[in-house]
């Protein structure tokens, strides 16, 4: 670090804080500020007491706890197929083959695209009546009659799950790549001279060096996807029969629809604490490791 | 490695981003009001706003088109309201949405302006669904009201009348139908708020309801279990509904109608226009009645429909209140009318010269419109509309009995009482 000897600067501690100082300012509107008041809001009783009403609500919620349920799968079926799709993605990336390039940027195009986007082109892809992809599988004679993606429950669900995984295996991927490119060659050529072979040498060399980065990934996808809104809004808006209703939709619906405000907050910093929860789990995970 | 710095730092750019992508508010001079409906597709909000605008200079009307979706503009609407804010001068409201928001204390009560002499040019059900808590909040523009379209052509070859009760309706679906080409009766069965009006339709024929007069929940009774009944049997025992109308909302059952599958079709007043449109197979071959009921009692028709309400935040509302006015004069409805294809909410216009030659099943419409009934009156309506929607689509998918529904959606409409209370 330079350290400046005329001795008319800050010491580095109070240059930290300065520069802070705006994106603190900055948190505390958008983010403290809202997060307290909807604490506030969650424990308002009767006649300004302060009451855990709501939170009773939300333990006996029947819709809730579906919905809690129902987001939790997807997620960990998100997060498993995005992590399994972005490691091949990544040790693909890692080699050296031609265009890699240009793999390696189309690649970003999914994450970069805004998530509303892709829900709106996906749910034309899979439309049933004039999407390309019943069109194509009519043609080739997969089916006898288009398939209900967006109409029928389960259907609804894997395609809420599929293009969640085209939107963020790119990501995992990314994390992957940057994990994988510093892992020393010669750990791989030693171990190749004692006689390790492929599979060996992966779950032996590239595996624990990948681990942080793994972890780094599944916190932030985990994270991600038990918060997903945007793309489920507009892909399917939570139908058809809530089978695609995730939290933060129940949430939405709560709150706007029904105009609960006050059990639209006591859900919210529900699932405040549980996203905190997850994110607690892995940040232990990897300390414990390192 | 893992860091709450960074993981905020992250959100935080992510709140950044999508605030820079809110457009900013434009500046202009006099005096703008300004409303939310969907996309102006045939100019009716256009000519309406242009001839206010000229029979009041200074004045300018600003729609604002929102997204296609009720929901999604409802949302808007409530998003705007909790905020306080005056981005909608007037509230273009969905009846249903009438106790919710006047409860809120957002809307301006009307009572002054809007006399009970002057309500009685308006159809009765727009009346009463625009009333809540003894006050009128609403001005009713566009009327709407659920309804059953039949095959005038086929009845009348096979000599049959149209029917009036539910077992007429299986009846001559039986004769004529030949499923799976030929349905006898499609409806909107998907599991939203569409499956809520036509099974309040329903109910009512058969004498039961969801609220009583007074408030209370009276959907615990043996016409709420004689309704599911011939709901499912309709499908699974009688088989004169597809099994399909558990997917379909408005259009579905319109298409299936309008290429010749079905013989019998609830729907709005809008599809009359469309199943008689230049090019429409069924052209000239469709009949309206109201909908039928049991033999003791009455038909019911769901009341829909449109109508301006004053926002209490809007800081020009004596404009406002001028304009939604203006909307709702016979000659501004006659253009809704003639270019939206909707029915007007006054009942001197389904006599209207004009609109009788280009409409000639007003006289019926009318007959169907003047029965009405609003859906429960009521500021948590939407909580058991999907309460409703919940249990009688498990009925039609056959996952739960009638009796059970029944019991169960009673208690949870009862338990929203309790809670409101």
């Amino acid at each position: 670090m330079i350290r400046s000897h005329t001795g008319s600067y800050p010491s580095d501690t109070a240059f930290h804080i300065a520069i802070l100082i705006p994106a603190i300012l900055l948190c505390a509107f958008t983010l403290i500020y809202p997060a307290l008041l909807a604490l506030h809001t969650s424990l308002a009783g009767p006649g300004g007491t302060v009451s855990l009403n709501y939170y009773s609500r939300v333990v006996t919620d029947k819709l809730f706890l579906a919905s809690l349920t129902r987001t939790i799968i997807f997620a960990a079926i998100a997060v498993f197929l995005e992590f399994v799709l972005g490691f091949a993605m990544a040790l693909l990336m890692v080699m050296p083959l031609r265009g890699r390039s240009f793999f390696r940027t189309s690649l970003l195009v999914p994450w970069v695209l805004p998530p509303a986007v892709i829900g709106l082109a996906w749910r034309w892809i899979f439309y049933e009546d004039y999407g390309i992809v019943n069109d194509l599988i009519l043609r080739m004679g997969i089916a006898e009659s288009p398939i209900p993606f967006l109409r029928q429950p389960h259907w609804a669900f894997a395609t809420v799950v599929f293009t969640d995984m085209w939107k963020t295996a790119p990501f995992v991927a990314i994390i992957l790549l940057a994990g994988l490119s510093v892992i020393p060659q010669e750990l791989y050529e030693a171990a190749a001279i004692d006689g390790a072979g492929r599979v060996r040498r992966f779950s032996l060399i590239t595996l624990p060096m990948l681990t942080p980065y793994i972890l780094t990934a599944l916190l932030f996808r985990s994270v991600h996807t038990l918060g997903i809104f945007d793309l489920v809004w507009v892909l399917t808006g939570g139908g058809p029969s809530s089978s695609t209703e995730m939290l933060s939709l129940y949430i939405t619906k709560q709150t706007f629809r029904f105009l609960n405000v006050g059990y639209g907050a006591a859900l919210s910093v529900t699932m405040f604490v549980i996203t905190i929860a997850v994110a607690v789990i892995f940040s232990f995970l990897s300390r414990r490791r390192f | 490695m893992l860091n709450f710095g960074k993981l905020l730092a992250f959100f935080l750019s992510a709140v950044l981003l999508f605030n820079d992508l809110g457009c900013g508010k434009q500046k202009e001079e006099g005096v703008t009001i300004s409303f939310l409906d969907t996309e102006d597709k045939n100019g009716a909000w256009a000519e309406v706003i242009a001839t206010f605008e000229a029979m009041n200079p200074g004045s300018k009307v600003r729609l604002i088109e929102g997204p296609a979706s009720t929901d999604t503009r409802e949302s808007q609407y409530a998003t705007s309201l909790l905020a306080r804010d005056s981005t909608y001068d007037l509230i273009y409201l969905d009846v249903v949405w009438v106790p919710k928001f006047s409860a809120n204390g957002w809307l301006v009560p009307l009572d002054e302006y809007f006399p009970p002499a002057l309500q009685e040019e308006f159809l009765p059900g727009d009346i009463q669904a625009s009333t809540y808590a003894g006050h009128i909040w609403r001005i009713p523009i566009r009327s709407n009201g659920g309804m059953l379209y039949y095959r005038k052509d086929l009845l009348e070859s096979a000599n049959l009348e149209p029917p009036r009760t539910f077992e007429e309706l299986v009846d001559i679906s039986q004769k004529l139908q030949n499923p799976p080409d030929v349905w006898g009766f499609v409806f909107q069965g998907k599991q939203y708020e569409g499956l809520t009006c036509v099974f309040l339709e329903i109910l009512r024929g058969f004498g039961g309801d969801v609220l009583s007069p007074d408030g209370r929940c009276v959907f615990d009774s043996p016409e709420s279990v004689a309704t599911l009944t011939w709901m499912r049997d309709a499908i699974f025992q009688e088989r004169i509904v597809p099994e399909a109308v558990r997917t379909y909302e408005e259009n579905e059952s319109l298409v299936s109608f309008l290429s010749g599958k079905s013989i019998f079709m609830r729907n709005w007043p809008y599809a009359w226009k469309v199943c008689n449109e230049e090019g429409s197979e069924i052209g000239g071959k469709v009949g309206i009645i109201p909908m039928p009921h049991v033999p003791d009692q009455s038909s019911s028709s769901t009341s829909g429909g449109w109508g301006f309400g004053v926002s209490q935040f809007s800081r020009h509302k004596d404009e406002a209140l001028k304009f939604a006015f203006h909307a709702a004069r016979p000659e501004s409805l006659k253009v809704f009318a003639r270019k939206q294809g909707g029915a007007p909410s006054r009942k001197s216009l389904y006599k209207d010269s004009e609109l009788v030659a280009l409409f000639p099943h007003y006289p019926e419409l009318y007959e169907v419109l003047i029965h009405a009934q609003p859906r429960p009156v009521h500021p948590r309506y939407a909580e058991m509309s999907d309460v409703l929607q919940r249990h009688v689509s498990a009925v039609l998918t056959d996952t739960e009995t009638p009796e059970g529904a029944v019991r169960e959606a009673a208690g949870e409409i009862n338990e929203i009482l309790a809670r409101s209370s």
